[in-house]
């Protein structure tokens, strides 16, 4: 129980830092949904990261590290540490001066703006939408299962008890546990609600630089604790080392290499994500931008260095685990090996993680206020106050819309994560539509039209291929199969994945994403010479 | 007037991506289990390195191609927003 009362002071904390920020906020939108564009280069930085480091970079990268080794890091981590940077860097730094000078809030403003086009807004604006809901039912459902996990009854012996469950018309023996999933879900929903209404841009970013700070100090110190626990890790490497069944996990051989440099390509997505793109122009200077890029690399090293060592420690004290077991071994590895109080604190920063739902609440409820209530007339009929309000009251409906999915979609956990999956695609994809927006002044929009169709039209044929050759996939560690044998090794079905040529489908999203923005562009009118010179100013004329 | 865009050296950024792509691909430690000081795998050791490199890069890039305009903008933008 005391892991789930550390949970409760910590839900208490940030739920008064959301009311503190209400108190410091005023009755404009642009403070509201942008903090008024007034965030110092400290709450910036962590912000940024704290809002991009979802629960997967602690459970799931674990979890994975347990049944597929060290290369996660390489996999996830260390393209992540300098793509995620560079695009904010290169992007960033421009959406923030465009937003900064023409007051845009969204980057579907920005498009709208630079393209002469409202309908490629509103476009963008759905399929964005789209991809982001399943990442707020996933925190809901990820809120209420951790909060779950952490109120595990047990017996005076440390067992835990258990209790009968009626599962599908079957009564199986399941954990019993203080706070049941529905409640943790929407103790979980109502907190991360009540700071983004109250609080805005501000509270969220507040709330999200304590979280980091939290993770960043007590990691560490989970960390340390278990390694003394084990008497250093030494040891436990050269068990898994001589061990043929583990072996494997300390290289990348259970990862292949076009599967590897595929995953170079998806933090593209990171800038296009909404909640990113939209934290971007809440720096109050651009200075801020300095720091951020510098340091992003060595906050994912602290982060994810040690989730992926402890997932490949953890395949030595608990072998055997089946994948969904394989997800808390993180979980497993501090309660077994720290002190109840400092399980209890990690199990809070882990709560800290899955909650990141909370600045893409904010950003899909500043997007639909800006980009289709004040877009389509509401702001000028009524009010700056309005908007506000219609953005809260979005934020209140988007939640319980998502808590009533995590509800009542419980066991189907695994259509969401996969959702999240192609999303990141999406996301990637929709990449060289910034890069031409910002730094080339002869893109069009029936470039960037074709670009997003694109991009709509393979993340459904990906999700069609892959939910049409379940049948057919290979288990893990098994060669692939192709999906159109006369085809060859084109399509293929790997245990997770559909992939061409052996790479994942991000790669070549990418790729036509970017060459249809060029090819159709120059097909195709470029906006007026008066856009382009508030855009590109002093720059030569190559129309 | 807000002041001109710095041009983008595009070479640069293409030559990075490239080099940092073939660097975090390893395939010389790719099956290496050799254990640095012990602890450390060699192809996760490598993978840390690689993260302190793209550190190190990025503090270049802030140093040497740093947007400066965007610095006269802040002005600029404050300047248009006054009463």
């Amino acid at each position: 129980m005391i892991p789930a009362l550390t949970v409760f002071a910590y839900l208490a904390i940030v739920l008064y830092i959301g009311i503190f920020a209400f108190r410091r906020s005023s009755a404009s939108g642009e403070d509201f949904f942008l903090a008024s564009r007034s965030l110092g280069t400290f709450v910036f930085l962590f912000s940024l990261f704290g809002t991009n480091m979802t629960a997967f970079a602690i459970l799931g990268s674990s979890g994975l590290a347990y049944r597929r080794g060290i290369g996660v890091y390489g996999l996830m981590a260390s393209c992540s540490g300098f793509v995620i940077p560079l695009s904010i860097f290169l992007i960033g730094t421009r959406l923030w001066g465009h937003g900064k000078r023409f007051g845009h809030m969204t980057q579907v403003q920005f498009f709208r703006d630079r393209w002469e086009c409202s309908f490629i807004g509103t476009l963008i604006f759905v399929l964005t939408a789209a991809m982001l809901v399943p990442y707020i039912i996933i925190g809901v459902m990820g809120g209420g299962a951790t909060l779950e996990a952490l109120s595990t009854i047990t017996g005076p012996d440390g067992s835990i008890t258990l209790v009968e469950t009626l599962r599908n018309g079957v009564t199986v023996m399941e954990p019993a546990h203080w706070i049941p999933y529905e409640v943790g879900g929407a103790i979980v929903a109502l907190v991360v609600m009540s700071y983004v209404f109250f609080g805005g841009m501000r509270g969220t970013a507040w709330v999200n630089t304590f979280q980091t700070l939290m993770f960043l100090s007590f990691g560490a110190l989970a960390f340390v604790l278990i390694g003394r626990s084990l008497g250093g890790f030494g040891d436990v490497m050269e068990r898994l080392a001589a061990n043929p069944k583990t072996a494997g996990l300390l290289s990348r051989e259970r990862i292949p290499p076009a599967e590897f440099l595929s995953y170079f390509f998806i933090p593209l997505s990171a800038i296009m994500f909404p909640h990113i793109s939209i934290m971007c122009l809440t720096a109050k200077r651009v200075v801020a931008f300095k720091r951020t890029v510098i340091f992003y690399p060595i906050c994912i090293l602290l982060i994810w260095l040690p989730s992926v060592y402890l997932g490949v420690v953890a395949a030595d004290r608990f072998p055997g685990l089946a994948p969904g077991e394989s997800d808390d071994v993180i979980l497993r590895m501090l309660t077994a090996h720290t002190d109840v109080w400092v399980a209890g604190i990690l199990g809070a920063a882990i709560m800290a993680c899955v909650m990141a739902s909370d600045s893409q609440i904010l950003a899909l409820g500043t997007m639909f206020t800006e980009d289709i209530f004040a877009h389509y007339g509401g702001k000028k009929r009524f009010g700056d106050r309005a908007q506000i309000w219609t953005g809260r009251l979005f934020v209140v409906g988007v939640t319980l819309f998502a808590y009533l999915v995590a509800i009542r979609l419980q066991d189907s956990v695994g259509i969401f994560e996969l959702a999240i999956r192609f999303a990141f695609s999406g996301f990637a994809a929709l990449a060289p539509i910034m890069v031409a927006a910002l730094f080339w002044r002869r893109s069009t929009k029936w470039g960037a039209l074709a670009a997003v169709v694109w991009v709509a039209l393979s993340m459904l044929a990906v999700w069609y291929l892959h939910s049409a050759t379940a049948g057919i996939a290979p288990g893990p560690g098994k060669p692939p199969v192709p999906i159109f044998p006369v085809l060859g090794g084109f399509l293929e079905r790997t245990a997770g994945n559909v992939t061409v040529w052996g790479l994942l489908p991000v790669m070549p999203m990418v790729i036509v994403s970017a060459l249809l923005v060029w090819f159709v562009s120059l097909l195709t009118r470029p906006p007026s010479t008066a856009t382009i010179e508030r855009y590109f100013p002093g720059a030569p004329n190559t129309r | 007037m807000p002041p001109p865009q710095t041009a983008l050296n595009w070479k640069l950024y293409g030559l990075l991506w490239v080099v940092m792509m073939v660097l975090r691909q390893d395939f010389w430690f790719w099956t290496d289990k050799t254990l640095v000081f012990g602890v450390l795998p060699v192809g996760l050791a490598w993978q840390v390195g690689y993260s302190i490199l793209a550190a190190l890069i990025l503090w270049g890039l802030v140093r040497w191609q740093w947007p400066r305009e965007l610095e006269q903008l802040e002005d600029l933008a404050e300047q248009e927003h006054r009463p």
